[in-house]
């Protein structure tokens, strides 16, 4: 019974629900061979949350993985991840896209 | 014991904002070698009010009498503040109106890649600040830079 109630206690700390906050799509191209992707998150406690700063970072590292390309296809997904009574939570912004190498100029 | 000093942390509360995230977005990235990346950022802020929690404080402040008052004017206004919206409202519907000319102030060459927009409010008592972030780079020929 012990065991049991351990298990419930520790699933319901780690498990989390999720709720998506907001999503946004550029247009897709035809080549659709290399997707990058990255992924920024902040953790709040009891919801003290003071700037917005994380996802500043996003594109700068979009464009280390697509050097001397366009990105295209970018999708955002923001996410909120509410953990055991609301107690933490997640912010979680995840941005993929699809690198177009340009053809040199000849 | 240390005597705790309830107004000094009534001010801090009062003084400390929540930022809440709304919306994000991310734009096309144009990563070129022949041009040179100039970033730039514009923040626009219109103030909003929550009706509720300025009824809330009205309340702690007047009569019993009054409170009942105070809260049918707050659920009246409230009608008229009804559908989807984020944050609190604003009573200058167009504050982000210019946000394309600023871009162009900004990027005078209108070549703009990496745009980011984010939608958040700092929160603090009653009163918010309802918040348009756009960060992005201008597209600079290398050739212009250098001269």
């Amino acid at each position: 019974m012990k065991k049991i109630a351990t298990i419930a206690l520790a699933l319901s700390l780690l498990s989390g629900c999720v709720s998506l906050n907001s999503v946004s799509l550029t247009s897709i191209p035809p080549n659709r061979s290399n997707q990058i992707q990255v992924e920024k998150s902040k953790f709040i406690f009891l919801g003290f949350n003071f700037d917005n700063d994380f996802v500043d970072a996003a594109v700068d590292e979009l464009k280390q993985q697509c050097r001397d390309g366009k990105i295209t296809g970018v999708l955002t997904k923001d996410e909120n991840i509410a953990y055991f009574l609301f107690i933490f939570w997640k912010k979680n912004l995840k941005v993929t896209g699809y690198c177009q190498q340009l053809q040199a100029k000849k | 014991m240390k005597k705790i000093n309830y107004k000094l942390i009534v001010v801090l509360l009062f003084m400390a904002s929540c930022a809440q995230l709304h919306h994000v977005q991310v734009g096309e990235i144009e990563n070129r070698s022949g041009f040179v990346q100039k970033p730039f950022d514009i923040k626009i802020s219109e103030t909003g009010v929550s009706i509720q929690e300025a009824a809330g404080v009205a309340k702690v402040l007047s009569s019993k009498q009054t409170n009942q008052e105070i809260q049918q004017v707050a659920n009246v206004i409230a009608m008229f503040q009804m559908g989807p919206r984020t944050g609190n409202p604003v009573y200058v519907k167009d504050y982000a109106k210019n946000l394309i000319l600023l871009i162009y102030e900004k990027c005078p060459t209108g070549q703009v890649t990496g745009l980011t927009s984010v939608r958040e409010s700092r929160k603090y008592p009653v009163v918010s600040g309802e918040i348009v972030k756009i960060t992005g780079y201008c597209l600079l020929a290398r050739e212009k830079n250098k001269g």
